[in-house]
């Protein structure tokens, strides 16, 4: 199965799989770190003088080593099917771990905004519905728009469970 | 085999520490996994999810005492396998979320970080391309 290059197409698929078979299917997250490349080949110096280029990171890791990723598989055990997304982005953390949640609660999860289809919430889905329109190069570069999209999510996540009987309506999130 | 189960915050305490470990080794893996929890009674839908986290070691065999361990590393740094699982009620699934979020955040640090120098700069250029179609 080839990865999906966009993180709402990969959750809405994932939605649809778990709307079908709630009770099997799975989601697996791999956090994966590359293998460090040896500082025995003089690589030291270099190694020294990227993360002196560099002094924001805490962490002394130059930008030309590869990455750690983070892969993400939706599979579900008796068809065989797997949705796959992989991503090395630190900023899409957040708004992945956010559609999982809702993916464990088995909502549907729109393809366009990544809302629940649900227009109770007209504000917020706008500002997701603009972010999409501008596309992925944008949003990985402005931090409003993503900003903008996890309240639209948490706003119709309010607004979802309202209308699922209220399942214990816990909004106490810590605002930052 | 029944898996132990630590409690939802205990679990994000020992996830954190997972992937804390993983970082500072400087390579490995961690594997998050998240599906209903089975219940006996196959029509009812599962109110509860089990959320699984594993670094992917395959030492788990009972051989692999820990005393073992620690006299004789059998295959130079053979890593322990570690294994957490919890259970979160669907009601808890926005708290638990929330602060799952904030663990893997900060703990997935390997992940490329947002360039502000070049995004600043992908900016102007997008801007000056599109003018206000982003609102």
């Amino acid at each position: 199965m080839p990865y999906f290059s966009d993180l709402n197409t990969y959750l809405h698929q994932s939605s649809l799989l778990i709307q079908a078979y709630p009770q099997t299917t799975r989601i697996t997250t791999k956090y994966s770190q590359p293998r460090k490349v040896k500082s025995s080949k003089g690589t030291s110096t270099e190694t020294e003088a990227t993360s002196a280029d560099a002094p924001n990171g805490t962490i002394s890791k130059p930008k030309k080593e590869p990455s750690a990723t983070l892969t993400l598989k939706t599979y579900h055990p008796d068809s065989g099917i797997c949705l796959k997304y992989k991503t090395d982005k630190a900023a899409e953390v957040g708004r992945l771990m956010t559609g999982l949640g809702r993916l464990a609660k088995g909502e549907i999860i729109d393809m366009a905004t990544g809302d629940g289809g649900e227009t109770t919430t007209g504000a917020g889905v706008e500002i997701g519905s603009g972010q999409a329109l501008v596309g992925t190069d944008t949003m990985e570069v402005d931090g409003g728009g993503a900003a903008g999209a996890k309240t639209a999510a948490q706003m119709t996540q309010g607004g979802q469970q309202q209308q699922s009987g209220g399942g214990g309506k816990k909004k106490k999130k810590g605002k930052k | 085999m029944p898996q132990e189960r630590l409690g939802n915050d205990e679990f994000l305490s020992a996830l954190a520490s997972l992937l804390l470990s993983t970082s500072s080794s400087g390579h490995g893996s961690v594997f998050l996994t998240q599906k209903p929890m089975p219940s006996s009674d196959v029509s009812q839908p599962s109110s509860q999810v089990l959320i699984r986290a594993t670094n992917g070691a395959s030492s788990a065999k009972p051989k692999a005492k820990p005393t073992s361990k620690v006299s004789k590393p059998q295959q130079g740094s053979t890593k322990q396998k570690i294994k957490l699982a919890t259970v979160v009620e669907t009601a808890h699934l926005d708290n638990f979320y929330t602060k799952y979020a904030d663990v893997c955040k900060k703990g997935m640090e390997g992940l490329r970080k947002r360039d502000k120098k070049r995004a600043k700069e992908k900016a102007k250029a997008a801007k000056k391309k599109k003018g206000t179609t982003a609102n």
